[in-house]
């Protein structure tokens, strides 16, 4: 907490406010299942590649999901609209859910391959979800989400998870 | 903990204005309408301070790029009433955006004039969209921005060193203006560092400080043929 103090007393104060960023219900285009998909071993980063490797962890283009879905696998009228979409040439249109502001730096590889910090560290339990995901502006976003951002790098003990505002604010 | 600094030869500057344009589209600088440049606000983090010298016809033109000094001793951030402007842990001056609230305290206590005053939400002309970089962010109207050295080239030299598994390296953080100069006049790296082409420049007998006498302990140093007057 010591490293923390001096700017963080003033930061404390919009918190007070309640600046955090409002959250909106967004509609997935698919119902899509995580948890069927982690319990048939389907590995987070065969949709979600770039999450070891890129800032951002990006979303599946129907191709991915063409990959395994071809065929039918399985008579569902969800299913369906994958095979609609690839046929039509149209994107699924995937609303992102977790999406921080663009003056703050980011990296995924930096904490998943770099950090080995675990996914669900930040983003739940996702492999027991069954629905999609729902309430744009995520745990992370607003002045709020900065704590949570700050208090793990805080309690992490890592030399590189920095609380100095350049880290992450550019 | 490395001591960021640069050093700019000014009797190798052509004033070409390479740094000025790299800086530019490196950092996203807003483009300001020629008239709303007339009003002096013109939007710039890094600039060329033209200064001739003398009487005709024995005149001197003197070029010397103007960015933040990252002082050691910054007058900006002992007047920010908001913690937006500080200096963070490896010693160089930020400018936390979202913090700013816009008063320009700040530019008035600069010395240096190096920062700059956000008139306008950044309008991009179409073709100029796609040559923005997504590293660094747009600044919203009303806040002050200025140079940063770069710091998203640190960022990104810092995880790629650590990729690698080792330590980072001088040539994996080089600020934009110094990568473009053609004529090899600026120099960037660990002043703290006695290999460090830029630590050895900045004891030159050729090195000056900008306005040092008011003891801002700037980490920008220019080298200049001894007789010229400072
Ligand atoms: C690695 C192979 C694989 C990939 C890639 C894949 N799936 Fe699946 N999908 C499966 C398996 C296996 C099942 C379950 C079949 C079963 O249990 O009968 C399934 C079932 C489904 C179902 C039907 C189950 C339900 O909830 O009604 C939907 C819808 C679905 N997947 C959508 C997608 C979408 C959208 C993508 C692309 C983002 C995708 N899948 C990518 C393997 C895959
Ligand atoms: C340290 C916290 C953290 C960890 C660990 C993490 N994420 Fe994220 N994730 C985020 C944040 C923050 C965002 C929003 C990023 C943005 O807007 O730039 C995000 C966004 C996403 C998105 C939305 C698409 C995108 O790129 O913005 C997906 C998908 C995602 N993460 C998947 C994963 C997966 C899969 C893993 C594990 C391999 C993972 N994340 C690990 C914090 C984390
Ligand atoms: C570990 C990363 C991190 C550090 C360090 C950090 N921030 Fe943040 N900051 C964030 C994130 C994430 C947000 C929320 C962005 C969003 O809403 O999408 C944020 C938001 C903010 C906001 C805007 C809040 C709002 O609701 O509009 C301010 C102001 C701010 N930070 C100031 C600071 C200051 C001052 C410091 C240094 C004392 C600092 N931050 C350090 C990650 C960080
Ligand atoms: C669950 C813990 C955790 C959370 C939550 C977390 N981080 Fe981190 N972060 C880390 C760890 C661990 C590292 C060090 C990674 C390494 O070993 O290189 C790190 C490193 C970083 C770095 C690199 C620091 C530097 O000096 O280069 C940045 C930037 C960063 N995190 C931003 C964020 C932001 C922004 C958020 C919130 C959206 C966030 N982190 C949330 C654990 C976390
Ligand atoms: C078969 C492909 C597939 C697999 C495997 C998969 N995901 Fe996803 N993921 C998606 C799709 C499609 C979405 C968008 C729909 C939704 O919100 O459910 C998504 C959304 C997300 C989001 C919300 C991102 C945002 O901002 O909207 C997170 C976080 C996420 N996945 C994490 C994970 C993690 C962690 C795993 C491994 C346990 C994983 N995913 C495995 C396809 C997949």
């Amino acid at each position: 907490m010591r490293r923390l103090a001096s700017g963080m007393a003033v930061v404390a104060v919009m918190a007070a406010a309640g600046s955090a960023g409002c959250a909106r219900e967004v509609l997935q285009p698919v119902a899509f299942n995580h948890r069927l998909h982690a319990d048939n071993n389907v590995p987070c980063l065969t949709c979600h590649p770039t999450a070891a490797t890129g800032q951002g962890a990006t979303l599946p283009a129907v191709s991915v999901c063409r990959r395994c879905h071809e065929d039918v696998l399985y008579e569902a009228p969800e299913e369906a609209k994958i095979r609609l979409a690839a046929e039509s040439g149209h994107a699924l249109g995937w609303v992102p859910v977790f999406a921080l502001r663009p003056y703050v730096y980011f990296s995924h590889r930096r904490h998943v391959t770099l950090g080995k910090v675990a996914c669900a560290a930040c983003h739940g339990d996702v492999e027991r979800r069954s629905t999609p995901f729902r309430m744009a502006a995520g745990p992370f976003s607003g002045i709020r989400g900065m704590g949570a951002c700050l208090r793990c790098h805080d309690e992490s003990h890592s030399p590189y998870a920095g609380v100095d505002c350049v880290d992450c604010h550019r | 903990m490395a001591r960021w600094g640069m050093v700019i030869d000014l009797d190798r500057c052509t004033g070409c204005g390479a740094c000025v344009a790299a800086c530019k589209v490196e950092n996203n600088v807003q483009v300001v309408s020629p008239a709303e440049g007339e009003r002096g606000r013109r939007m710039h983090w890094l600039r060329l301070l033209v200064e001739a010298r003398g009487e005709y016809p024995h005149v001197e033109v003197r070029i010397a790029p103007n960015l933040c000094m990252m002082c050691e001793n910054p007058p900006c951030t002992k007047v920010c009433p908001v913690h937006a402007t500080y200096r963070g842990e490896d010693g160089l001056v930020g400018q936390i955006y979202p913090r700013c609230i816009g008063c320009r305290y700040c530019m008035a206590a600069c010395p240096y004039s190096v920062k700059a005053f956000n008139w306008g939400s950044p309008e991009w002309p179409e073709a100029l969209l796609s040559t923005l970089n997504p590293d660094v962010s747009m600044r919203p109207k009303g806040v002050v921005e200025k140079c940063t050295f770069c710091y998203h080239r640190l960022q990104l030299g810092r995880e790629k060193a650590r990729a690698e598994g080792r330590p980072l390296r001088e040539s994996d953080y080089q600020p934009a203006c110094v990568h473009s100069c053609p004529a090899d006049a600026m120099t960037f790296g660990d002043l703290d560092d006695a290999l460090s082409p830029a630590a050895q420049l900045s004891r030159s007998t050729r090195a000056t400080r900008a306005l040092e006498h008011l003891g801002t302990e700037p980490r920008v140093f220019y080298l200049e043929k001894r007789d010229a007057p400072l």
